[in-house]
C-alpha cells in the first residue's frame, strides 16, 4: 500500500516543462559559451590595446617634464611658445618689464597676474592630453560595442555556473604545485592529485562551536568550499600517494583495492560505516576502511589530528542534515571521516578540547 | 565489448528516457521543485560534456542516479544552502490526502533514507543493486532501509500503509 500510494504521489510530480526548459538550455548551451568566450577574448585584446595607448602615453609625458626639470632653459622656451601659440592673458600684459632677462620676466609676470597659474601656462600640453584621453575613451567605447553581443542574446545560468565551476578548476590547477600530464600511471614523486588553490570553510567563527548549523570550523573562514581536481587513477595509485602523504595511526589500515578506478567524482559519498576520503571536485570517492569500530573516532582525534599527523594541516567538524562529518585537510586534500554513529555530545566536548 | 554513447542523438535518448527518473529522484531529495530542476541540469549538462565510456545502459543510469544524490548532497552542504530559507516547503502538486500523507512523510526523512526508500519504493531497485550505486553496503542499505521504515512508522501513526 506505501509503495503504491508513494509511486502514484512521484507519478503527480510535473515533469514537461522542466524537462522542456531543460532542452532548450541545452540546445542553447554549446553556442551560448562560445559566443561568450569570443567576446571575452575580444574584449581583453581591445582592452590591452587601450592599456598600450595608454602607457605609451604616460611614459612619453614623464620623459618630457623630466627632461624639463632636469633644464629649466627648455621649460622657459616652451612656455615662451606656448603663450606665443595660446594667446595667453600675459602676451596681452604691457607691464613688461625691459631689461630684465627672460626668466626674470616670467616670474614677474606670474606675479602681476595673480590669475595666472603654472598650470595655466602650460594648458596646451594639458589640453592636449584631456584631448587624448577623451580619444581614448571614445575609442574604447566604439570597440566595446563593436564587439559586445546582441542585447536579445542570454546565456543561461546552468552555462554560467558551469562556466564559473571549469574557472574554479583552471585556477586550481594553475596554481597547484605540480600539475601530473595526462599519463595516469606516473610515479608518486608528482602526485597524481592536483591540490587545490585554495581551502575555505563555512561554520561559526574560527575555534567555535556554533550549535545554531550545527557546524564547526578549526580553519576558519566564510565559505565552505573544497577544490580539489584529481584525475582518473586507480585506486592502489591514490592509496600509494595517500600513504606517502599521510601515515595512519596504530589499529588503522589503508585497504588496497585496485579493482575499480574513480569513476564518478563529483561530490564525496558519505557512509555510515566507515571512513570515506571525499572529493568535491575530483574523479571519485575512495574509502578507507577502519580495522577498529568507527566508535573510537574520539581516539582518532585525539591521536591522529592533534598528536603530530606528518602533512595534515588542519582538522575540521563540519554539520551535515543530519550527522556530523569531520575532516582533516593535507595539502589542499580534504579527507571526510563519517561519524554518524558518534554521539553529538561527546564530539562537542572533542571539538570544545580541540578549540582550547 | 564497449559501449557506443558518445554520439549526440544517443545522450539526447538517454536524457529523454531517464529525465522523469532523475528529476523525481532530486525533487525527493531537496523537497523543492526550483532546486531540483536545477540539480536535474547540472546531472544532464555533466552527462552531456562527458567523455566518460560507459559499459550499458545501465552503467549510464546508476552514473545519473549517483551524480544526482551526490549532487544533492552537495547543494545542503553548500555555504549557500545554509545561509538561504526556502520560499516555499511544500511541492505545489495536488494529490489525494493518502498520497499527501506518505508522501510528505518520506520527504520528513533524512536526505540519506529518502534516496534509500526512493530508489526501493519508486524505483524498484534491489537493496544489492542501491547499495553498487550508492557506494554502500549491502548491509548499510538493508539497515537504513529498515531505520526508514521505522520512522516512517511513526510518523504515520501505525504500520498499516506497510501490511
Amino acid at each position: 500500500m506505501f509503495k503504491d500510494l508513494y509511486k502514484q504521489a512521484n507519478d503527480r510530480i510535473d515533469t514537461k516543462e522542466p524537462f522542456e526548459r531543460m532542452m532548450k538550455n541545452l540546445e542553447n548551451a554549446p553556442q551560448s559559451a562560445d559566443k561568450k568566450i569570443a567576446f571575452i577574448r575580444k574584449a581583453e585584446y581591445a582592452a590591452a590595446l587601450a592599456a598600450c595607448v595608454c602607457l605609451t602615453f604616460v611614459g612619453v609625458k614623464v620623459y618630457n617634464q623630466n627632461e624639463l626639470k632636469q633644464n629649466p632653459v627648455l621649460d622657459i622656451q616652451k612656455n615662451i611658445k606656448e603663450n606665443d601659440t595660446s594667446q595667453n592673458k600675459i602676451d596681452t600684459n604691457d607691464d613688461i618689464l625691459p631689461n630684465t632677462s627672460l626668466q626674470e620676466n616670467t616670474q614677474i609676470k606670474k606675479e602681476v597676474s595673480p590669475n595666472n597659474s603654472s598650470s595655466e601656462l602650460k594648458m596646451p600640453a594639458k589640453e592636449k592630453y584631456q584631448q587624448a584621453k577623451t580619444d581614448n575613451s571614445i575609442a574604447t567605447e566604439s570597440v566595446q560595442q563593436e564587439y559586445a553581443p546582441p542585447a536579445d542574446e542570454t546565456v543561461p545560468d546552468t552555462i554560467i555556473n558551469n562556466a564559473a565551476e571549469h574557472a574554479e578548476i583552471y585556477t586550481a590547477e594553475a596554481t597547484a604545485e605540480s600539475v601530473p600530464d595526462d599519463n595516469a600511471n606516473e610515479s608518486i614523486e608528482t602526485p597524481p592529485v592536483m591540490a587545490a588553490a585554495a581551502i575555505m570553510f563555512d561554520g561559526g567563527s574560527d575555534k567555535q562551536y556554533d550549535s545554531s548549523d550545527t557546524s564547526y570550523s578549526l580553519a576558519g573562514g566564510n565559505s565552505r568550499s573544497i577544490n580539489i581536481t584529481t584525475k582518473e587513477i586507480t585506486l592502489s595509485e591514490y592509496y600509494d600517494y595517500i600513504g606517502k602523504k599521510i601515515s595512519m595511526p596504530e589499529g588503522y589500515e589503508i585497504k588496497t583495492d585496485n579493482s575499480k578506478l574513480f569513476e564518478v567524482g563529483e561530490n564525496g559519498i558519505f557512509t555510515d560505516d566507515r571512513w570515506t576520503i571525499v572529493f568535491e571536485k575530483g574523479n571519485g570517492t575512495a574509502e578507507i576502511t577502519p580495522s577498529k569500530d568507527i566508535s573510537s573516532v574520539k581516539h582518532y582525534f585525539e591521536t591522529y589530528v592533534t598528536t603530530n599527523i606528518s602533512g595534515v594541516d588542519a582538522a575540521i567538524f563540519s554539520g551535515g542534515d543530519a550527522e556530523f562529518s569531520a575532516y582533516m585537510i593535507s595539502d589542499g586534500i580534504a579527507y571526510e571521516i563519517n561519524t554518524a554513529n558518534i554521539d553529538k555530545e561527546e564530539l562537542k566536548k572533542i571539538i570544545s578540547s580541540l578549540a582550547e | 565489448m564497449k559501449f557506443l554513447s558518445q554520439t549526440k542523438e544517443y545522450k539526447h535518448m538517454i536524457i529523454e528516457k531517464y529525465f522523469n527518473m532523475i528529476y523525481r529522484l532530486a525533487v525527493s531529495q531537496t523537497k523543492d521543485i526550483h532546486n531540483a530542476e536545477d540539480i536535474t541540469n547540472e546531472v544532464f549538462l555533466k552527462y552531456m560534456n562527458s567523455n566518460k565510456t560507459f559499459e550499458s545502459e545501465e552503467h549510464i543510469k546508476a552514473w545519473l542516479i549517483r551524480v544526482t544524490v551526490n549532487s544533492s548532497k552537495s547543494l545542503f552542504s553548500s555555504s549557500w544552502f545554509k545561509k538561504t530559507v526556502p520560499l516555499e516547503e511544500d511541492i505545489p502538486v495536488d494529490m489525494p490526502e493518502e498520497e499527501s500523507e506518505v508522501y510528505g512523510a518520506v520527504l520528513k526523512l533524512p536526505q540519506k533514507y529518502r534516496a534509500v526508500i526512493h530508489l526501493f519504493y519508486y524505483e524498484d531497485m534491489k537493496t544489492a543493486q542501491i547499495a553498487q550505486i550508492l557506494n554502500l553496503k549491502e548491509t548499510t542499505v538493508r539497515s537504513q532501509l529498515s531505520r526508514a521504515r521505522d520512522t516512517l512508522k511513526e510518523i504515520l501513526k501505525g504500520d498499516d500503509y506497510f501490511v
